[in-house]
């Protein structure tokens, strides 16, 4: 433990003391939440010495049970490659409402708990190569593992959005064998409809080139507060969390279409 | 009481039907907002290297679109404070088109009835090759004001999260060169009454972990705009590392501030700030 105290301290953790009427719990972080990361890894390429930043986007539906231990299943890209995976953690909230998690393997994090949970801040303090990376967690469901009964039902999904999307793409440079990241963003407009249609429009920029798109694809929703969406007979393009009764969307690219380093955040009209 | 009850589900109807049709307006976006801009630019040297750049404004929007506000801007480490000014037309499907000048346009969309918006630009005139998105926060609805006692000089009293993400600059050893080095922070701070504040932080620096504490130089005050500069006396293990200052907006009441980093001492910065109140109080130091 004295050990652990001291890690902590030399993170900068453990010099404040909570002041605060209602000191955070272990308790307070218990549930089912989507769990957005995004920033660099510095990787080494084959042919150099020196590391370089190499983006990298995630998005996962994360349980958190009382014992802080987290099961969860996210899709992420990093260089290019994307890619579905499971990670278990363990998750430890201190009473001035800072915490640790740690993903197992050498990945580590710190984060910050707010609004009483409801929401977490996060940033990677190990990972497979030094991180630069920051999250942002939002409750989807008090209970672990599941949903709350009708939470995340088809229908919620359905009505006007509009979204906005930033991250990078990974590209081949004239002349160069090695694809490099190139900066991308986006904004659209579009309905979810009834009958499990997708239909939006927008302004994407793709390395200062810029160009309009159009979306005319399908959804699914699972029970769990996931969705998809998937052209017909194709695989999923995008995949996300229903957060908030389908209110707001979270989703990350599974393509070098939409992207594996890019994540989309989705809000519903009035 | 039937008749009372029928009469405010109808009214409960009318207004729903109300509200979706209203949809955004021009009037959707009139206030002032708090603005933070990442930009991107191809490197001088090849079109694999990019150069970052980050801003934030704070903009007055008055009912005829017209846009004026004063922003820094750090660009590729360059630090620059100027006037800005625009116009934004709100389209259909609550899409907005904002028209900086000089070509430079951006297309945005309109969240939560005007609380926020998000844009990129999708002209960028003597930018050149740039992608930049910016996301846009509502301070008030009253352009070229502030609600009556939402920014006092001590608005920003409690506990806070802190995050900052963007670049810092730094030298390419052996070259007068130098290069962004992407950097994320995370930690827990407090303003006092009294208007002194500190944190303690966890800064990734290009991969190596730095514990910081930040404690102000001076007492922080909030002018009635809702904008305030910050100077931090920096420090890692109680050795000092140097001052960092920061151009900061204040949103809801002190229950946000978004800043941007015109001066560190780590490196030339490009580095935007968000502070999120977790609590009213102030928390002490052991």
């Amino acid at each position: 433990m004295k050990r652990i105290a001291i890690v902590l301290n030399l993170l900068g953790w453990t010099t404040l003391a909570p002041a605060q009427p209602n000191p955070c719990t272990q308790e307070m972080v218990v549930g089912t939440y989507a769990f957005a990361y995004e920033g660099y890894v510095m990787l080494t390429p084959a042919d150099s010495e020196q590391a370089v930043p190499v983006p990298e986007a995630g998005l996962a539906l994360a349980a958190i049970d009382s014992q802080g231990v987290i099961s969860s299943t996210a899709y992420q890209g990093i260089g290019g490659l994307p890619g579905r995976t499971s990670m278990p953690g363990t998750i430890q909230v201190n009473p001035d409402c800072t915490g640790t998690v740690d993903w197992g393997k050498g990945v580590t994090g710190n984060l910050v708990v707010l609004r009483e949970g409801e929401e977490m801040h996060s940033m990677m303090t190990a990972s497979v190569g030094p991180p630069i990376v920051s999250g942002r967690w939002k409750r989807v469901s008090r209970v672990p593992n599941t949903v709350d009964p009708a939470q995340c039902s088809p229908k919620d999904v359905v009505g006007s959005y509009v979204a906005e999307m930033h991250g990078f793409a990974m590209s081949f440079v004239p002349g160069s064998s090695q694809a490099s990241a190139v900066p991308v963003a986006a904004v659209t407009a579009g309905s979810f409809t009834s009958n499990g249609r997708v239909s939006a429009g927008g302004i994407r920029t793709v390395g200062g080139q810029t160009n309009s798109i159009t979306v005319d694809t399908r959804f699914t929703t699972g029970s769990d507060c996931t969705f998809r969406l998937a052209p017909l007979n194709a695989p999923p393009d995008l995949w996300g969390v229903v957060l908030d009764g389908g209110n707001e969307l979270w989703s990350i690219g599974l393509t070098s279409y939409l992207g594996t380093e890019r994540l989309w955040r989705i809000t519903k009209l009035p | 009481m039937i008749r009372i009850l029928i009469s405010l589900f109808l009214l409960a109807c009318a207004g729903r039907v109300m509200a979706q049709a209203v949809g955004c307006t021009q009037a959707t976006v009139t206030g002032t907002y708090a603005v933070a801009s990442q930009f991107m630019r191809p490197g001088p040297e090849s079109t694999s290297l990019w150069v970052p750049g980050a801003s934030l404004a704070i903009v007055s929007i008055a009912g005829d679109g017209a846009i004026s506000g004063k922003s820094y801007s750090s660009m590729g480490g360059e630090i620059s404070e100027s006037e800005t000014s625009g116009a934004i037309k709100v389209g259909g499907s609550c899409t907005a088109t904002v028209d900086w000048g000089q070509r430079v346009i951006a297309a945005s969309v309109i969240f939560d009835e005007g609380k926020e918006l998000r844009s990129i630009l999708e002209s960028t005139g003597p930018l050149g090759s740039a992608v930049v998105s910016a996301t846009w926060k509502r301070i008030s609805s009253a352009p070229a004001t502030v609600e009556p006692n939402q920014c006092a000089p001590n608005a920003i009293i409690g506990t806070y999260d802190y995050r900052s993400s963007g670049f810092v600059m730094t030298a390419v050893p052996g070259t007068s060169q130098t290069q962004p080095i992407p950097v994320a922070i995370l930690g827990l701070g407090t303003a006092n009454e009294d208007g002194t504040a500190f944190a303690t932080a966890t800064a990734s620096i290009g991969g190596r972990m730095m514990p910081l504490s930040f404690n102000s130089a001076g007492n922080i005050a909030i002018k009635p705009d809702c904008t305030a500069t910050m100077t931090w006396n920096l420090s890692s293990q109680g050795n000092p590392v140097g001052q960092s200052q920061h151009f900061a907006v204040v949103l809801d009441g002190g229950s946000e501030i978004w800043g941007i980093q015109i001066q560190n001492a780590l490196g030339q910065p490009i580095l935007l700030d968000k502070w999120a109140r977790i609590s009213a109080l102030p928390i002490q130091a052991n």
